[in-house]
């Protein structure tokens, strides 16, 4: 099962670099949301992928499970979706909102705060 | 969105959503739920009745401005630590207080309890708030 | 009931006494207040005293910090008794306490400054609220022992962040937050995959015990990785020289008060995280990491310079200041000696203090001028003495010459640099200065001598600027005063710093009491 989520992993990986080139900002957008969602699925698969036995220490025992999948990385993959739940949704409508204002969704003309001709000092004074 | 079916049957749905959000709240500490998942039933409660009955009357419903509720809860599950500075235990312990019913039984109060209600706030503020902006703006 | 002695190991059971609660005021008196102030934002009238009280306590809590980390070393308190490395564990040394009370009090002085700045609009929606919540993050991550929970303050910081960038929401706002926005989500990314990892490796999170686990670990190839994914990580947070184009994309976009609690805080909170990851996790930088921060550093240094001389408006030119700055910070942690690492701590402090007095003044002197470009403003010296003044003596602070704060960190930093053979350092770092020398010379030559815009004849005054109100000219003067002084004190009267700083390098250095601290069970010292 590790070995084919690996795969996937670097699927994802591949096409969230991919969409990240993009001029686009929209595809900057599903590019980075990507990039998160294989992210959480790398430390998911890090963590072990079983459902045999669950994470629960018995009774009277002392020492390490084997064979259970650890539980911590999927409560820090849990944190960091919903923070990238948040960052996603903020960087959504920001995206739209820039797009209405500044007219195009082409990161190259994106160039009000960094305009291309500005007006020089004179070098002497 | 506006048929007669959704309008007629949405009001009922949401009462029933938000009672299933504190069901599932209020069971969260012993078993799969919690105040995360509790708010976010009672947010999407919210947002069918915002597309049923439009934004208007989902304010008029919560009466508080989603913001506030947000900002309550954050105040409540920062102040769920504050009873572990009586009993002089390091900051957010679970401190739990049996609240006697009368007929023998207890009642369970706790402070964990306490900052799930809070996380519920902060995260139906939050995503209410969120949802009717969105609307608003269409 | 399960075994009381199975219990003590993993959780505390001595009490907690109210001294040990200092360690979260930082955060926890700017978080409820925020959320207060959030509840009353449609009374645009209190919003400023309750962020004025949340900086103040935040910043008398780790004043406290400061003295008391003095006297009995590190402090710790785990979260909910879950004993380190179990528990979540808030862990201060010298380093984050003296960082916390300097962002606090940075973020005092900015909320002095705010009136004359935000309008009744903004402080409804929330910036003051905002603020509050960026002081939370910045002292959380100052603060915190765990490196899951760093992440988690660095994304509080950065939504904060985000929402006091969009204020308003002019065009070149959105325009500049698109460019923040993406590169640091990639940042914090990067940040959680090597987290992740981390763990995957080790399997702990907490900095104390990964001191001794990664040492023993036997990963190295993969630790290696690591350590750059982190190197990379934080540069883009920092903006260190290839990550940095966010920095001036950004920065000279949103009101001045947001700009110069960024270019205080932001920077060096990544700045921050690579002096802690890099010498309590990575003690021995595996890999070529050390090397890289050296070269990655000296580039920022020169990079910066030649940015800040090309630009043409006042607050982009700020930012590769700043960025120069952050190269400065880098090079302290590549030598990573005693003496560096005071330099890097000194400068830190230095320049929180410094670049938010400079933005500061930028806001006075855009206002006054009508724009922010240096071609436009003119005759600010014939207009009012103190700003051109307190401008003087800010651009000696960040050139680094005396009598002001930015001299002794550079002196050290050189010192360092010389005494480790790293001559080419020290060419980067004189370089870097002269190039600053000369972009904030000419600048003031413009901005201040000047008569007027750029086509006034030499010797003639025909400022066409507003005069600002007295009213507001003295809101807005008071918190750059307050910087100009202490820039002077620090500068007249270094030993104070230095004090801190050797201690702060010291601790940074020798985590022993680090780790002691952390795994602390409460129980009294015999």
């Amino acid at each position: 099962m590790e070995f084919y989520l690996t795969i996937l992993v670097g699927l994802i990986f591949a096409a969230s670099t991919y969409m990240m080139q993009s001029r686009s900002v929209i595809r900057l957008v599903l590019g980075v949301a990507l990039l998160g969602n294989a992210v959480n699925l790398l430390i998911f698969t890090v963590g072990r992928v079983t459902r045999d036995i669950p994470p629960i220490i018995p009774k009277d025992f002392h020492g390490t499970l084997t064979g259970i999948a650890n539980p911590l990385p999927q409560a820090l993959i849990l944190t960091a979706i919903v923070i990238g739940f948040a960052l996603f949704a903020f960087v959504l409508v920001l995206t739209y909102r820039a797009y209405e204002s500044l007219g195009t969704d082409n990161s190259d003309d994106m160039r009000i705060a960094e305009p291309e001709k500005t007006q020089a000092s004179k070098l002497t004074y | 969105m506006n048929t007669i079916i959704l309008r007629t049957i949405a009001p009922a749905l949401t009462a029933l959503m938000i009672i299933f959000s504190l069901f599932v709240l209020l069971r969260g500490h012993n078993e799969p739920g919690g105040g995360f998942i509790g708010g976010l039933i009672a947010a999407s409660a919210m947002a069918l009745y915002g597309i049923s009955s439009g934004v208007r009357a989902v304010r008029r419903a919560l009466y508080f401005h989603p913001v506030t509720m947000g900002g309550f809860g954050v105040l409540m599950a920062a102040c769920s630590g504050i009873p572990s500075y009586i009993n002089q235990v390091p900051f957010l312990s679970g401190i739990w207080w049996k609240v006697p019913l009368g007929n023998g039984d207890y009642f369970d109060l706790s402070t964990p309890m306490i900052f799930d209600i809070g996380v519920w706030f902060v995260v139906v503020g939050a995503i209410t708030a969120i949802m009717l902006t969105l609307e608003e703006a269409d | 009931m399960a075994d009381p002695n199975l219990i003590s190991e993993a959780m505390r059971t001595t009490p907690t006494l109210l001294a040990e609660w200092k360690i979260l005021t930082p955060m926890l008196a700017p978080l409820v207040l925020a959320a207060i102030s959030l509840i009353l934002r449609q009374k645009d009238q209190w919003q400023f005293y309750i962020a004025f009280t949340a900086a103040l306590i935040a910043m008398i809590g780790s004043g406290f910090l400061v003295f008391d980390i003095i006297i009995d070393g590190p402090q710790s308190l785990v979260m909910s008794g879950w004993l380190a490395p179990y528990g979540i564990a808030f862990t201060a040394d010298s380093l984050s306490a003296i960082f916390a009370f300097i962002a606090s009090l940075v973020t005092l002085l900015i909320i002095l400054y705010s009136p004359a700045d935000v309008d009744k609009a903004a402080s409804k929606a929330g910036y003051y609220t905002l603020i509050m919540m960026l002081l939370v993050g910045v002292n959380g991550s100052f603060l915190t022992g765990d490196i899951f929970n760093l992440y988690v303050w660095f994304e509080v910081m950065l939504i904060s962040s985000f929402g006091l960038l969009i204020l308003g929401g002019d065009k070149i706002q959105l325009d500049g937050a698109v460019k923040y926005a993406f590169l640091n989500l990639l940042g914090t990314t990067f940040f959680l995959i090597a987290t992740g990892l981390l763990y995957g490796v080790t399997g702990t999170l907490n900095f104390a015990d990964l001191f001794g686990k990664v040492a023993a670990s036997e990963a190295t190839g993969t630790l290696a990785i690591l350590s750059v994914l982190f190197l990379f990580a934080f540069g883009i947070k920092a903006a260190a020289f290839p990550m940095y184009f966010w920095l001036p994309a950004a920065y000279h976009t949103p009101r001045v008060a947001v700009s110069a609690i960024f270019a205080g805080l932001l920077t060096k909170v990544g700045i921050y995280a690579l002096m802690r990851i890099f010498t309590i996790v990575f003690p021995e930088g595996n890999g070529a990491a050390f090397e890289l921060f050296g070269i990655i550093g000296g580039l920022t240094v020169i990079v910066g310079g030649l940015g800040a001389i090309a630009q043409t408006e006042l607050r982009r030119m700020l930012a590769y200041l700043l960025m120069s700055g952050v190269g400065m910070l880098m090079i302290g942690i590549s030598i990573h000696t005693q003496l560096s690492l005071m330099a890097t701590v000194q400068y830190a402090i230095h320049s929180m203090l410094v670049m938010t007095g400079l933005y500061l003044l930028s806001g006075v002197i855009g206002r006054m001028a009508g724009s922010f470009e240096i071609a436009k403003i003119g005759g600010i010296v014939m207009q009012n003495h103190f700003v051109a003044i307190a401008y003087f003596g800010l651009a000696l602070a960040v050139m680094g010459l005396p009598p002001f704060s930015g001299l002794w960190p550079k002196y050290m930093m050189v010192m360092a640099a010389f005494e480790q053979g790293h001559y080419w350092l020290i060419t980067a770092i004189l370089v870097g200065s002269f190039l600053t020398i000369a972009a904030v010379g000419r600048a003031s030559i413009q901005m201040i001598w000047r008569g007027g815009d750029v086509d006034t004849p030499d010797g003639q005054y025909e400022a066409r600027g507003k005069r600002l109100e007295n009213k507001q000219l003295r809101i807005m003067m008071l918190p750059i005063s307050i910087i100009f002084l202490l820039t002077l004190w620090l500068g007249v009267s270094p030993n104070t710093m230095i004090r801190q700083a050797d201690l702060a390098a010291y601790d940074l250095l020798n985590v022993e009491q680090y780790i002691q601290a952390t795994f602390d069970t409460g129980e009294p010292e015999q």
